[in-house]
């Protein structure tokens, strides 16, 4: 990795006269998992105005995470097939200091993956020691030229450009067809990522891996609160599954009781046949209020099995033994990569089950 | 907080108690429903830590268990910038329960200031954190937590939970630590042991350095251990892993030396869990790591009867060697 002022300064790890660049921004069809709301060019932002704007209701720290993470490129996807022996990255993102409880190879961090026959081979993660925003990475490209980046979760791509050998060419890498309706994820913190030891280590992703399908991840710190405008944006995105992950933010059981329910109804107003996960709260810590909010979740859960919907339910403490839980976290609900990977398991198990 | 406090100075007071081993733990007992954490370091640390978490580096990891029960559970992880860093247990503890707080310091920085602070109506006792002889870490990168986003998820922290005991554990961050363990170990005041366990060898290390240094560290703890267990994981696909088996074969016949493989931490099931890249491992391979250990500790005294023999047999497959006995 080579440190930089500016993304448009040269770098000494490879011979730049035969290399050409392309402006990430304006090849928005090499990311998967963004909605590119702005309608112009690559625009990481999943959260239109009015669902930032939601945001007023819930006291300053939401307004202040929404500000900070709407763009950030939790769980996209560079998707890539090229003849080129080599990529070159330069990169400029918006934050340089890293987050407490995280890798800067998550938070900042690039994973990148071979693929070939549908199957993720893990090549190399690279990410800004803290205190840097802006650097470049080569990367050697396998020899199908098939590959695939996970981008930082925690962070927002300002720039990017993407540097190949002068006369090779670059496209998008498409999921297979019949794998390119998307998962929808929607949660808190540690639905976004947090704690996942490199960026395609967060559940999301490792479902995204092990189906090889595409999913756009909708979660935001402190910003799943189950609200109306959230509802139709995710009704308004024609989708494979959802999966809710909303528990934790609500704050308070009275407040849950009231929009946990009426957030999944509007959902499935939109998608009565999609299969929606619901997730019961990840709180492994014996924080007894969390024990009313499953609660809460299993009655929405039981009123749609009632209702004949195609529903589902995964309650994340039934996922581990109890004697694991000061590992399976690294503080009351953020998974090490051991918890990433059980709840992915579980989330595939279902949808395998459902087709 | 109100005014009147109580002031428990947990790093004065481990010092004082002769405990100055690194990674710092400390423990107190306490029925306040909450509690102020003042926690300092000297200095910032620079340098290029992209695959550990800050919290691991300079912060700490409190976990806290209900008094008269064993599950640790966890309460958060922090750094100085925290601090004072406020706790609320009214959550985690019913009004008439009183709880045990352990704290584990960071894995590099020092500790400049470690202070409690309850309101006076409260009870806070120290604990103890004296050092057990029960088991003893020696390694490498792996072995100082190296990868990990908080320090009680490194493997020697989680395996000492579960003995509700507290080891020691000399580790050096440095790809040829072989060499520097050999140089100064004797510098350590070592006492017996009942098991020692060493990390006997790191992707990245000198193959002249192990060769030069692995007999002679092997044969150095051996003398203060009844059992010692040395490990390893490497991938299966690096010549470097087949010299080991070689050498874990000599030693197949020891008595009281066993070398485990846990390289099924790089096979194509289990990398992507466990490992950053090739050379660091991530807090899960910790987690697997400490299974296989626990696992290896529990079995040690069992008499060989037809299911533990199947179960040894079980291990032999999923790439586990057990040449103690």
């Amino acid at each position: 990795m080579e440190y930089l002022n500016s993304i448009d300064d040269s770098i000494t790890s490879v011979d730049e006269n035969n290399i050409e660049y392309i402006d990430l921004f304006q090849h928005p069809e090499l990311v998967y998992g963004t909605l590119n709301l702005s309608g112009e060019g690559l625009d990481f932002c999943k959260y239109p105005q009015d669902v930032q704007k939601e945001m007023e209701r819930y006291g300053e720290l939401a307004v202040k995470e929404m500000a900070n993470l709407n763009s950030s490129a939790c769980g996209t996807r560079l998707r890539i097939s090229t003849d080129s022996k080599v990529l070159v990255l330069k990169v400029k993102l918006k934050r340089k200091w890293e987050y407490q409880k995280m890798t800067n190879w998550n938070a900042s961090g690039f994973d990148v993956y071979a693929l070939k026959n549908d199957k993720y081979s893990h090549r190399t993660v690279f990410g800004p020691a803290s205190g840097y925003d802006t650097f470049s990475e080569v990367i050697n490209v396998p020899q199908n030229g098939k590959l695939c980046i996970f981008l930082p979760n925690y962070n927002t791509i300002e720039k990017m450009h993407i540097g190949i050998e002068k006369g090779s060419e670059i496209a998008n890498f498409d999921y297979p067809e019949q794998n390119s309706l998307p998962v929808i994820f929607y949660g808190n913190s540690v639905t976004q990522g947090a704690a996942a030891s490199r960026s395609g280590n967060t559940f999301p992703n490792v479902v995204s891996k092990k189906l090889n399908r595409d999913i756009i991840n909708l979660s935001c710190s402190s910003c799943c609160r189950g609200t109306l405008g959230m509802a139709d944006l995710i009704g308004e995105i024609s989708c494979y599954a959802i999966v809710i992950d909303y528990t934790r933010n609500a704050h308070a059981p009275e407040v849950f009781i009231k929009s946990h329910e009426r957030f999944y109804k509007r959902i499935r107003k939109y998608h009565p046949d999609v299969p929606i996960i619901l997730l019961t709260s990840e709180c492994f810590n014996g924080w007894s209020v969390y024990d009313k909010f499953d609660e809460i979740v299993k009655t929405t859960y039981a009123n749609a099995i009632e209702n004949n919907e195609n529903t589902f339910l995964i309650n994340q403490h039934e996922l581990f033994s109890a004697d694991e839980y000061d590992f399976i976290t690294i503080d009351s609900s953020h998974y090490t990569d051991y918890g990433m990977f059980k709840v992915a398991d579980e989330i595939c198990k279902l949808l395998n089950k459902n087709e | 907080m109100e005014s009147v406090r109580i002031i428990l100075d947990l790093l004065q007071e481990s010092l004082n108690n002769g405990n100055s081993v690194k990674p710092h733990i400390f423990k107190f007992e306490a029925d306040a429903q909450r509690f102020r954490i003042h926690y300092q370091i000297p200095d910032e640390l620079s340098g290029n830590y992209p695959h550990m978490g800050v919290t691991a580096r300079e912060g700490i990891h409190v976990l806290y268990r209900i008094s008269g029960t064993t599950q640790w559970l966890n309460v958060d992880a922090y750094t100085y910038r925290n601090s004072p860093i406020n706790v609320n247990m009214k959550y985690l503890a019913n009004d008439d329960q009183s709880y045990e707080i352990l704290i584990y310091g960071p894995v590099f920085s020092e500790i400049k200031l470690l202070k409690i602070e309850v309101e006076d109506s409260s009870k806070i006792t120290l604990l103890s954190n004296d050092i057990s002889n029960d088991l003893l870490f020696v390694g490498g990168i792996h072995s100082s937590g190296i990868g990990c986003t908080a320090s009680g998820v490194m493997f020697p922290n989680i395996l000492a939970r579960r003995f509700d005991k507290h080891f020691q554990n000399i580790s050096f961050n440095e790809i040829n630590y072989l060499k520097t363990i050999h140089e100064k170990l004797n510098s350590y005041n070592l006492g017996k042991y009942d098991t020692i366990i060493l990390e006997l060898d790191y992707i990245r290390q000198d193959e002249a350095v192990f060769d030069k240094y692995a007999e002679k560290v092997i044969k150095k703890l051996k003398s203060r251990c009844k059992n010692l267990i040395c490990w390893y994981a490497i991938p299966k696909s690096e010549e470097k892993y087949s010299k080991l088996n070689e050498f874990a074969e000599k030693y197949s016949k020891k008595r009281g030396i066993t070398i485990l493989d846990l390289s099924f931490i790089y096979d194509e099931e289990f990398s992507e869990m466990c490992t950053h890249s090739k050379n660091f491992i991530n807090d899960t391979g910790n987690i697997m790591i400490y299974k296989k250990l626990y696992e290896q500790i529990n079995q040690k005294d069992e008499e060989p009867t037809k299911s533990n023999l199947n179960e040894k047999l079980r291990g032999l497959r999923n790439g586990i060697f057990k040449f103690n006995r």
